[in-house]
């Protein structure tokens, strides 16, 4: 007949082993999405995203077309390295239209992801900079690596719930079985011991 | 894969398991062994702290012409542990050296 004292052993065993090994070879990865995430949770405050104070100077149905719109982002952040280039429209990641603030934000794929913000009814270019926290955001997707990166995200993501319910687990059997009768000599400790380990 | 990321994903992954495996029985091993395991482990924290660092500040796109931030970000924490487990074999051997000399023939 088959021990439930050794399956327990064995199942806290596992998890003692498991719980060390994701710990440890996700450890940097957890910690660097979670300074990301913090970071990101305070971009505002952090400055790595301009906060452009504005009210609407017009309308939105007299604000000027998305491509006018678009050709002033691209014309207040000239291409340093071919000036021809500096109105190609391949330039903007994406637009931003914000009709409560009046304004929009043209943010191009350059390395620093410059914003523009415009007015949408005048045209007057309101801010200028770049957006840090989008780096920040793609390292914390694992993005910045390349689109199938995010993987590496969703593995540490699931190495902290492993860890955590292992770690659970470690808490909760000894407490749970307490009044398990003690192992024999013979049989191995489900945890091992510091001495037997290092 | 560029080399700069396979080197990440070592310095990430491969580093830690060779560390976590190499770490077990740790008492049971050489003073020698001890050494190298210590200097390489020391080291890996020290570059992880590094690239962890230069990956977020300042917080813009790594460029290929961004050499000291790629260098510290991705092969850093495959290079320093090397370079750690070198320094704790030298130091062991110049300890165990040491001994010998003052230990009397």
């Amino acid at each position: 007949m088959r021990n439930p004292h050794t399956g327990r052993r064995r199942l806290s065993r596992a998890a003692f082993y498991i719980h060390l090994w994701t710990g440890v070879l996700f450890t940097f990865s957890l910690i660097a999405i979670s300074i990301t995430g913090i970071l990101l949770n305070h971009k505002r405050a952090l400055g790595l995203m301009p906060a452009v104070e504005h009210k609407p100077s017009g309308t939105l149905g007299g604000a000027l077309t998305l491509s006018q719109l678009a050709e002033i982002g691209l014309l207040a952040v000239p291409n340093r390295e071919d000036a021809s280039m500096t109105g190609d429209m391949s330039r903007i990641d994406r637009m931003d239209v914000r009709p409560r603030n009046g304004y929009v934000k043209v943010r191009l794929r350059d390395s620093a992801s410059t914003e523009v913000t415009v007015d949408l009814s005048d045209g007057r270019v309101l801010h200028v900079g770049p957006r840090g926290d989008v780096f920040l955001e793609r390292l914390h997707s694992g993005e910045v690596f390349g689109g199938r990166w995010v993987l590496l995200s969703d593995a540490a993501a699931l190495a902290l719930v492993i860890t955590l319910i292992t770690g659970y687990w470690l808490w909760l059997a000894p407490r749970l079985f307490s009044r398990a009768p003690e192992a024999t000599i013979s049989e191995k400790p489900a945890i091992p011991s510091r001495r037997q380990e290092t | 894969m560029s080399a700069g990321l396979a080197a990440l994903l070592l310095g990430l992954f491969a580093v830690p398991m060779v560390l976590l495996w190499t770490g077990h029985r740790l008492r049971r091993r050489t003073h020698f062994y001890r050494s190298v395991f210590w200097g390489a482990l020391s080291c890996h924290l020290l570059a992880s702290s590094i690239a962890l660092f230069l990956s977020m500040f300042p917080a813009t796109q790594w460029t290929t012409t961004d050499f000291w931030r790629g260098f510290g970000g991705y092969w850093l924490p495959v290079l320093l542990p090397v370079l750690g487990a070198a320094i704790g074999a030298m130091r062991a051997s110049s300890r165990k050296a040491a001994t010998d000399r003052s230990t009397p023939a």
